[in-house]
Order: C-alpha cells, then sequence, then structure tokens
C-alpha cells in the first residue's frame, strides 16, 4: 500500500506545491496586478465615457423619433433607416461620399509620394521647404473654404483669373454641378497632399541607403529604383496612411460646409455635412444618428480592408 | 525579490490603490458638483434674483443702445449681464441654446430669437407667453408686423415673442446706370426682361442676388414666389414662375449663374462695382452701399419698390428677430420688466436710433421716416402695401433646405422645371404641416 501510494504521492505533491506557488505568486503579485488595473481605471473610464457611450447612445438615438421641439422621444424602429434608404437626395449623398473620398485619397496618395521624394532628396533649405509643404495643412478647413470660395469667383476670383488667362474655359467654379464638384476635390487634396506626402516622407526615410547604392551599380535607372524599391517599400505606409485618409474624409464635412453648402443643389452634398445638417439645423437627432451609424458601419468596414491591405503589403 | 522589495511593493500597492481610488471617485464627484455650481449662478434659479442675462448678438450692443439698458438697470434696480450670442443666424442660436432648454436650465433670462428658431421653441413650450407686455403696445405696430407677428409669435392666443428687430427684402436700383441706359426703374418682371439684352451687351446684370445655400437661396425664392402671387413652399404655378424667371434670366446672362455660389459679400461686392443694375438684398445693404465711399451716391443705391410679377402685385417681405423669455428663466420677473421697458412706445424712437438692429418701424417712431433713409425706405413699403409676412412652417429649417437644394439644383441644371416641383412639393409633404 505504502509503495502503492508513494508513487503517486509525490506527482500529487509536485501537482500541489505547483498550484499552492501559482498561487503564491496570485497573492503576491495581485496588489500589483490591482494596482496596473487602477492606475489604467481612469484613462479606460474616460475613454468609455468619450467614445464608447456616445457610439451607443448615437445607436440607441437612430432607432428614435428624437427632436427636441417636437415633443417626447418615441421608438420607431428602423424607421430612420428605411428614410435614409428611400431618400434620392440621402443615395446622391452616399455617391459623392465615396467619389469625394477615394479620389481625394488617391490623388493624395499619387502627389503625397511625389512630393515625398522630392522632400526626401538633399537640397538647400530642405527643412524650410518641408515646413512649407504643411502649411496647407495647418489651414483651418473652414477658413481654407471661404478663402477659395472667393479665389474661384469667376468674376474676380485669383484662382479663376489665372486658370482663364491659361486657356481654362469661362467655369463657374462653384455654381455648375461638376466644376463644383472638381472644386471641393481639388481644395481638399490640395489641403492634405503635403500632410500625406511627410507620413510617406517617414517611410523613404527607413529605405536603407545601400539598396540605391547597389541598384545604382547593377546600371538601374532612377526610375527603375522608384519602382523596384521605393515604391514596394513605402507600399505598407502608403496602405497605412491611405486608410487614415480614406476614413477622414469619409467623415469630413468642413469644406463642404464652407464652400458650397452642399450646392448647387445636392451635388456637394456629403454624408457627414447632411448628419450635421439634420442633427444641428434641423434638430432630427433621431435621423441624424441612423445617418451618423451608417457612416460608422462604412469607417469600420474601410478599416478592416485598410488592415488587411497594409498587412498583406508587409508579406 | 528579497524582502525589503516585497514589502516595499506591497504597502506601495495598497496605499496607492487606496489613493487612486478615493482620487478617481472624488474627481467623479466633483465633476456634478462644479457643474452644479456653475448652473446655480445663472439668474440665481429664483424669482428673486436681480440679475437678467440678455442673449443678444454683442454688435447690437452700441453705445446708445448700452445707456438704454444701464438707464433700465438704474429705475429698475435689476442688473443685466450679457451672454453672447456668437453668430448672426437664426441657426447658430438654436445650436446655442437648445441644450439648455433641454436640460430645463437656460442660460439666460431674456433672448433676442430668430424666425428659424420661434416655431421649434414654441412648439416645445419653451418660452413664456408675453401678452401683458404686447397688449399695450400691439397697436403701435404696423399691420404688417402684426400680420407677422400673428404668424410667427403665436400659438393657441398666447404670444411668445415680440418684434425687437425686422428685416425687409428691399430692391436696390441703380439708377445713374438705368437712366444711362434710357431705361426707367423695373416695376414688373417683364420690365426687368425688357432690360437684359441692353444690360449684357453693357456687360451688366439687369437683376442680381446671392442665392448660394444655405438659406440665401430661399430667401430669393420666396421674394420671386411672393410677387407671382403665392407661397414658395407650396411647389405651385407661383414657385414655378418664380424659378423659370430666375433660370430665364441666366439663360439669356442677364442674372449671375455664379450667383448660385454667392454669399451676400459677393454679391454686395458686384453691385457697388457697378455689374448689377437692379438687386434684391436685405436693409442692411443700405449702410454697406453708404460706406463704400467714392463708389456711393444716393442714386446708385436707391431703395425701389419692389417689382410684380406675373399676376401684376408688387410684393416683398419682412422678418427679423423678437424678445423672448425663456418659461424656465432664473429671473422671469425682471425679465418681463427688460422687455416691456426696451419694447415701450415711448422709448421707441430713442431704441430705433440707438441701432439700426433695433429698428422697428412702428406708429409712435414715424417722425423717423423724414430723417432716416432706412425708415423712410421702410414707410414707402409700408404705404404702398407691399408688406407681406415671411412664409411660414412650423418646422421652417427643413423647409427651407428643401427650397435651397430645389431651387439651386434647377438653376443649376440638375432638375426639369416639372421634376423641380415634384421633388419640391413631395419633400415638403413629407415633413408634415
Amino acid at each position: 500500500m505504502t509503495t502503492a501510494v508513494e508513487p503517486d504521492a509525490t506527482p500529487v505533491s509536485g501537482a500541489a506545491s505547483h498550484t499552492s506557488s501559482r498561487r503564491g505568486a496570485w497573492r503576491r503579485n495581485r496588489r500589483r496586478i490591482m494596482l496596473c488595473f487602477a492606475l489604467v481605471l481612469p484613462v479606460v473610464a474616460v475613454r468609455v465615457f468619450t467614445a464608447g457611450w456616445p457610439i451607443v447612445k448615437t445607436g440607441v438615438t437612430s432607432f428614435q423619433h428624437s427632436n427636441p421641439t417636437e415633443g417626447p422621444v418615441s421608438w420607431t424602429g428602423l424607421t430612420n433607416y428605411r428614410e435614409i434608404w428611400d431618400s434620392t437626395e440621402l443615395r446622391q449623398s452616399l455617391l459623392f461620399t465615396a467619389i469625394f473620398a477615394v479620389v481625394s485619397t488617391i490623388l493624395e496618395l499619387v502627389i503625397g509620394v511625389g512630393l515625398a521624394v522630392l522632400l526626401n532628396s538633399k537640397f538647400r533649405f530642405r527643412r524650410i521647404v518641408r515646413a512649407i509643404n504643411l502649411i496647407p495643412w495647418a489651414i483651418p478647413a473652414v477658413v481654407a473654404g471661404i478663402a477659395f470660395q472667393f479665389a474661384l469667383d469667376p468674376s474676380y476670383g485669383v484662382i479663376a483669373g489665372v486658370l482663364r488667362h491659361l486657356g481654362f474655359p469661362h467655369t463657374l467654379w462653384l455654381s455648375e454641378t461638376n466644376p463644383a464638384r472638381v472644386s471641393i476635390i481639388a481644395v481638399n487634396v490640395w489641403r492634405n497632399a503635403g500632410f500625406v506626402a511627410v507620413l510617406l516622407l517617414a517611410g523613404l526615410q527607413t529605405i536603407p541607403a545601400e539598396l540605391y547604392e547597389a541598384s545604382s551599380v547593377d546600371g538601374a535607372s532612377k526610375w527603375r529604383q522608384f519602382r523596384s524599391i521605393t515604391l514596394p517599400l513605402i507600399t505598407p505606409v502608403m496602405a497605412s496612411a491611405g486608410t487614415f485618409m480614406l476614413i477622414w474624409q469619409v467623415a469630413s464635412f468642413d469644406l463642404v460646409l464652407s464652400m458650397t453648402g452642399g450646392g448647387p443643389g445636392t451635388a456637394t452634398e456629403v454624408l457627414g455635412h447632411t448628419a450635421y445638417v439634420q442633427g444641428f439645423q434641423n434638430f432630427n437627432f433621431g435621423f441624424s444618428a441612423a445617418i451618423a451609424m451608417v457612416l460608422l458601419v462604412v469607417v469600420a468596414v474601410i478599416g478592416v480592408i485598410g488592415a488587411v491591405a497594409r498587412k498583406r503589403s508587409e508579406l | 525579490m528579497n524582502n525589503t522589495d516585497r514589502s516595499s511593493t506591497a504597502a506601495l500597492s495598497r496605499r496607492t490603490f487606496l489613493k487612486v481610488g478615493a482620487g478617481t471617485a472624488a474627481v467623479a464627484a466633483a465633476a456634478p458638483l462644479l457643474a452644479a455650481c456653475g448652473s446655480s449662478g445663472s439668474g440665481g434659479g429664483g424669482g428673486s434674483s436681480k440679475t437678467v442675462k440678455l442673449g443678444v448678438i454683442t454688435t447690437w450692443l452700441t453705445p446708445p443702445i448700452k445707456k438704454i439698458i444701464s438707464d433700465f438697470e438704474a429705475s429698475s434696480g435689476q442688473h443685466v449681464e450679457i451672454v453672447p450670442i456668437p453668430g448672426s443666424s437664426g441657426v447658430q442660436l438654436i445650436q446655442q441654446f437648445t441644450p439648455g432648454f433641454v436640460a430645463g436650465k437656460p442660460s439666460v433670462d431674456v433672448m433676442f430669437i430668430s424666425d428659424e428658431a420661434t416655431p421649434g421653441f414654441v412648439a416645445a413650450g419653451w418660452l413664456e407667453p408675453l401678452d401683458d407686455i404686447l397688449k399695450p403696445i400691439q397697436s403701435d405696430f404696423p399691420s404688417y408686423i402684426n400680420a407677422y407677428h400673428d404668424q410667427w409669435n403665436v400659438k393657441d392666443g398666447h404670444s411668445y415673442r415680440i418684434t425687437a428687430q425686422w428685416s425687409v427684402c428691399l430692391y436696390f436700383t441703380q439708377q445713374q446706370a438705368l437712366s444711362q441706359l434710357g431705361a426707367k426703374t423695373p416695376t414688373s418682371w417683364d420690365d426687368i426682361d425688357a432690360l437684359a439684352t441692353e444690360a449684357k451687351n453693357k456687360g451688366l446684370w439687369a437683376f442680381a442676388d446671392a442665392v448660394e445655400k444655405p438659406a440665401l437661396a430661399f430667401v430669393d425664392a420666396a421674394w420671386l414666389t411672393m410677387q407671382a402671387g403665392g407661397d414658395v413652399f407650396d411647389f405651385g404655378d407661383a414657385t414655378a414662375a418664380a424659378f423659370q424667371f430666375v433660370k430665364n434670366l441666366i439663360d439669356k446672362g442677364a442674372f449671375p449663374k455664379e450667383a448660385i455660389g454667392w454669399t451676400y459679400d459677393q454679391s454686395n461686392a458686384a453691385y457697388t462695382q457697378n455689374k448689377i443694375l437692379t438687386m434684391r438684398q436685405w436693409n442692411y445693404f443700405t449702410d454697406v452701399a453708404a460706406a463704400a465711399k467714392p463708389w456711393y451716391t444716393p442714386a446708385k443705391a436707391t431703395v425701389s419698390l419692389p417689382p410684380a410679377g406675373p399676376n401684376g402685385k408688387a410684393a416683398t417681405w419682412g422678418g427679423g428677430w423678437g424678445l423672448a423669455v425663456p418659461a424656465k428663466a432664473g429671473n422671469v420677473d425682471g425679465a418681463k420688466q427688460f422687455v416691456s421697458y426696451m419694447l415701450a412706445s415711448s422709448r421707441s424712437t430713442e431704441v430705433a436710433t440707438a441701432s439700426a438692429n433695433w429698428a422697428v418701424p412702428r406708429k409712435s417712431n414715424e417722425s423717423l421716416a423724414k430723417t432716416n433713409a432706412l425708415f423712410a425706405a421702410m414707410q414707402k413699403y409700408g404705404d404702398a402695401g407691399v408688406m407681406q409676412p415671411r412664409p411660414f412652417r412650423t418646422k421652417i429649417n427643413d423647409a427651407q433646405a428643401v427650397v435651397d437644394d430645389v431651387f439651386t439644383g434647377y438653376l443649376s441644371g440638375q432638375q426639369s422645371l416639372s421634376a423641380a416641383m415634384k421633388d419640391g412639393s413631395s419633400r415638403i409633404q413629407a415633413l408634415g404641416s
């Protein structure tokens, strides 16, 4: 018996000692772990309060008829979402939001890469030029929008005048459907391309100079170096920057607000602006919340696609 | 880990945990406390308070108006505290004050309130009836302002706002340029149309108005629809005639198509650069024009009667801001005293001359028409019987946005006239009353 018990006794005793040592470790570390939680808790609480709760509240409001000037809040189920689906204006708005965000992002990346390559090359006053490159981004969008509203005036606007002198036909940049759309996108790209360039510049600076030296020895041209070294190595940064800009621009509306108010008609209406007008001008909080939730889903989908694209580009 | 380390860690974690927990609880408790302290300061929270918080656009507080307010303070024993309204649009006002109203804690005791804000605020029951204050002065207002008042400020027989600022759509004409063209002042749409070719040949626009989104497009469309004998929100024949009139002028080069994206600054600039022969603009343009030296002469910015539309009826509309008292204001009595004092008939001339933004034509200040160009213009319009109240809808901001969308969409060629009318009509119907 003794012998039968003894062999078992050792493992049991070993397991018990392992468990007790884990318990001891937990006991020893419990206070430390609790301290960690306590230190993190305020940040988590603030984040839940400032981001989590508003999202939940917006989601709940999207299923309600909520207009403070029209009596108590009432549950309406999917009515607000159905209205979005049925509204021709909102479908147009969704379409232009997609065009605005996608075209802007593509142009910003293309121009951004060009600017980044230029800013990465060695020349006098490089630091000053890098700083100047960021000025458009530093100008508040509303200020830029108002300034461009005047600059694009066909009668006395400086940009409209220059374009006319360059041979462009007389165009009403903010009063006709397609020119207004082009103007909004162009001003948006002007604002953001410099910022994208700085993000990409950081990526360019991580590329080892030896790669270029080695390819030069092999007789590669500048274009070949760009195509075979620069572009593949900054693709992950481009994917991140592109995702970031796409998300940013899907939800942005400040330029539209200050340049065209969504007009003429609904030509330059974007979802963010529609949500703003419905929420803070017409006080249809429920409908505005539903638009915001649609935007949230769109942004989330873009975020996931962007994350996948970034991962693939790193492989 | 040695003993010293372990003991110090244990002691630190216990104390720190307690401190962090207590600190977090204290911050959480302090936030509402601080907020409560802040809100209790507004108006003192009771009828016995001696502070009247006045919500007003600060540029409207000229030194003479401040002097009148000081006189009120001296005579009533109340202290008037200014709560600035940052913008000058009705929408900004709604954005600023609605959260306080929703929470039942308005940040003012008395406020200037715009047309855009009034229907919603009245419907929500946020305003105090001012019948007692209005009753003794109502007959002092011209009939067209009383008609406007009945539509905009009254619900269930009670008045919730009293007009304290009045704006009128005026028709400005360049008399000098017109006589150089050998043309008379247009009195009808046909006259404007007849000017089109000759004006275009001289590089001028026969008629212009800023019609960008938001709100400006609505103002112009409502003005013209009234001349066609209708209400712009009906999207009926009169609205169609108004839309088509502007489109025809654009097609003839007699109305600037770029005005679809113009602000008032841009239309004013074009007018003072002698590019526009006639223009609809608010009464504030009388000051803008007079300040545009050396361009200005009275003949360059003459206020003419508005043109008549296809039904032969000259018409224009007015609207404005009024004083209102929130129902849950901290000092309702003091606020009512203030409204009563500022709008008394005996003081209307003094107040109207103290600031153009407090200028309301009243019988008690009729004499101002002899010396003041703005009052002369408003009297001219009143005497001619062209004044009509601003088109009304309970959901006024939604309804105006529909007109903005449809009018600018039609003018820029996105929709045919029939599609525009159908679209506008269905969207207005969807809004309800």
